[in-house]
């Protein structure tokens, strides 16, 4: 009988660079190579996706993946200080070998946003595989297959806010429209001021011809969420990520399942139309 | 092949034969417990209990420790070691597990090779293993096997089962393995008319010896309509959380995975058994648990081998060995349970 492949052994990653993403210093993004070329070419993904990293010896988490696949030979990983895994990877050093599984999970649904304007609203540290899924909408060989990209990305400070540079970056282009929030003012910040589902109101996204992709806190979720249907976006049209307890990120374990779906598996994106479906349990 | 039939006293010979080529796990008591070991010594085999044993074999194929990989670290190094394709030097038969845990070893194969993803671990082991049941001439007052498809009998994954006569011992092989392990013990008879008469009669008693007859007919469609039900809460009401219904449930199969360090440099990263009824099971890194309530963990008990098993994968999660009833602190019963779900008139009935 053939050799069945060992989907819990992870494949070994070296940190290549580390950057801090907030004062507080507890938001730092990965950029991990592949000690072998081999995995690299075998880690096919796409937006939305993610992946279990371990600190050998002190255990594994599953965590978006915020790099493009059209970013080739690295992954990048914007990891919270939370807890004694992260907290270990977050001591970790330049050449420091993490493990990695996947890539794992549905992704963002690519085929339901073909030839759609994009809306995208983001809160806080969620905006991870959302940086992955406006750099797969940016890059040239894909720009053509999108139309309109409107994206509101919001956070408590602007100390907060991820990825400084591509935001930057994102504001000077004319392909997409990027509207930036704080929730409360402060000196030095002279864009919108607000809480998310309040400016999302402002904004009033046209739901005509458009799918909506909302990451964030339950709270931006729970708040965003009548602004978009008031806007006429179907049920059907609206995509979030769950963020259940995961573990093996397979669907065997067993922690992440919502009713008879598993997050890890048949997630973690869910449309709304499918959420309503399934029992309250995320 | 043509059933074998043999004296008890030469069971100890016959399993003699079978370690030639296999591997032999079977019951054995210590103190008063009842386990399943690898035998050295078949004289230590104990076949003279009722019912399931409490423990359930299903740890010989998905250990309540496992280690997955072995690690090293070296400076700023990593060696990993895949424990996962490990091929035993022999077959093992696992001999004298009762019908209903020879029927679970399918279940937990059917959830670990379901989908896109298999698990290498439990497969592996399955595929290298033999099922010998033993059929259950009685039945305890807690069985219900027959009310979810079983059978004191029954054939479902076995590959041979030992039926015991009295004075004597019918080995009957169902599958293509089975035959292979019966042509091993030629030098015995092949199992005169009569014992195969006797053997449909000792099934016949045995059936009607479980006292349990459950109607459950289409409960997971029962069960879709009754979420909020506050039957829920009725049913956690006496639940201590202590985890035995699932830990020594012969089809729960849900795990933890840690690393466990054995000193600064090495160790191993294993998995062990968890359990849907512990309150952290769920419960996110933001602190937030989507089933904090006890009635909510009550009733993914249910939910899971009742409508999820029958909605995912069209066959039901539970076996009806009846051990979750036998060893609650608090004795809860399942089949009242299952009862007071199909009175609940709901849009559906």
């Amino acid at each position: 009988m053939a050799v069945l492949e060992n989907v819990y052994f992870p494949k070994l990653m070296k940190i290549e660079e580390i950057t801090t993403e907030n004062p507080v210093n507890d938001l730092k993004t990965f950029k991990l190579v592949f000690k072998n070329q081999e995995d690299s070419k075998n880690f096919i993904y796409i937006p939305g996706q993610f992946a279990e990293l371990s600190q050998i010896g002190m255990g594994e988490f599953p965590i978006g993946i915020a790099s493009s696949p059209t970013e080739k030979g690295y992954l990048l990983f914007t990891i919270k200080k939370v807890g004694s895994v992260t907290g270990s990877v977050h001591y970790s050093t330049l050449g420091d070998v993490i493990g990695v599984r996947g890539p794992f999970g549905n992704g963002w649904p690519l085929e339901k946003m073909k030839g759609k304007n994009i809306v995208i609203v983001g809160g806080g540290f969620a905006f991870t595989t959302l940086r992955s899924m406006i750099y797969y909408m940016l890059a040239p060989e894909n720009r053509a297959n999108f139309k309109k990209i409107t994206v509101l990305y919001g956070a408590r400070s602007a100390g907060e806010l991820l990825y400084k540079k591509d935001l930057e970056n994102w504001e000077k282009r004319n392909d997409i429209n990027l509207i930036l929030t704080i929730d409360k003012a402060e000196p030095g910040w002279t864009k919108k001021v607000g809480y998310i589902p309040a400016v999302l109101k402002e904004i009033s996204p046209n739901s005509d011809n458009a799918v909506a992709i909302v990451c964030g806190p339950p709270v931006m979720i729970k708040f965003s969420m009548p602004v978009l249907t008031e806007c006429k976006f179907p049920d059907d049209a609206i995509f979030l990520s769950l963020e259940n307890r995961m573990k093996c990120g397979i669907g065997k374990c067993g922690h992440c399942s919502v009713g008879r779906m598993y997050v890890c598996l048949d997630g973690p994106v869910f449309s709304q139309a499918e959420l309503k479906k399934l029992p309250k349990e995320y | 092949m043509n059933p074998k039939s043999f004296e008890k006293r030469e069971l100890q010979n016959v399993l003699q034969i079978l370690a030639e080529n296999y591997d032999i796990v079977g019951p054995v008591k210590e103190g008063n417990v009842l386990k399943y070991k690898k035998l050295d010594k078949f004289e230590d085999i104990y076949l003279d209990f009722v019912g399931p044993s409490a423990i359930p074999p299903k740890s010989i194929l998905f250990p309540q420790r496992e280690v997955l990989f072995t690690y090293e670290l070296e400076n700023k190094d990593v060696k990993l070691h895949d424990l996962s394709q490990q091929k035993p030097a022999k077959i093992q038969v696992i001999f004298g597990i009762r019908p209903c845990d020879a029927k679970s070893f399918a279940l937990l194969k059917l959830f670990f090779e379901w989908g896109k993803y298999k698990d290498a671990y439990y497969l592996e082991k399955f595929n290298n293993s033999i099922f010998v049941s033993l059929a259950c001439n009685n039945t305890k007052s807690t069985c219900f096997c027959t009310s979810v498809g079983g059978d004191p009998f029954g054939k479902e994954n076995s590959d041979l089962q030992l039926v015991d006569l009295g004075k004597k011992y019918v080995l009957r092989s169902f599958t293509q393995k089975g035959e292979a392990v019966l042509s091993t013990l030629k030098k015995y008879a092949d199992a005169p008319k009569e014992d195969l008469q006797k053997i449909e009669q000792i099934n016949n008693d045995a059936r009607k010896s479980i006292k349990t007859h459950l109607e459950l007919g289409k409960i997971h469609e029962q069960l879709a309509n009754m979420w909020d039900d506050k039957i829920w809460a009725k049913f956690s009401a006496a639940c201590l959380g202590c985890g035995s219904c699932s830990f020594l449930c012969p089809t729960c199969h849900c795990f933890d995975v840690i690393d466990d360090r054995t000193d600064e440099r090495h160790g191993a990263r294993i998995r062990v058994w968890d359990t849907c009824q512990f309150p952290i099971f769920t419960k996110q890194g933001s602190g937030f648990n989507p089933r904090d309530a006890k009635l909510a963990r009550a009733r993914q008990r249910i939910f899971h081998k009742f409508n999820y098993y029958p909605t995912n994968y069209g066959v039901l999660g539970c076996v009806g060995c009846g051990r979750c009833i036998c060893l609650c602190p608090m004795n809860s019963d399942i089949r009242d349970e299952l009862a007071k779900v199909k009175e609940v008139k709901t849009a559906t009935t």
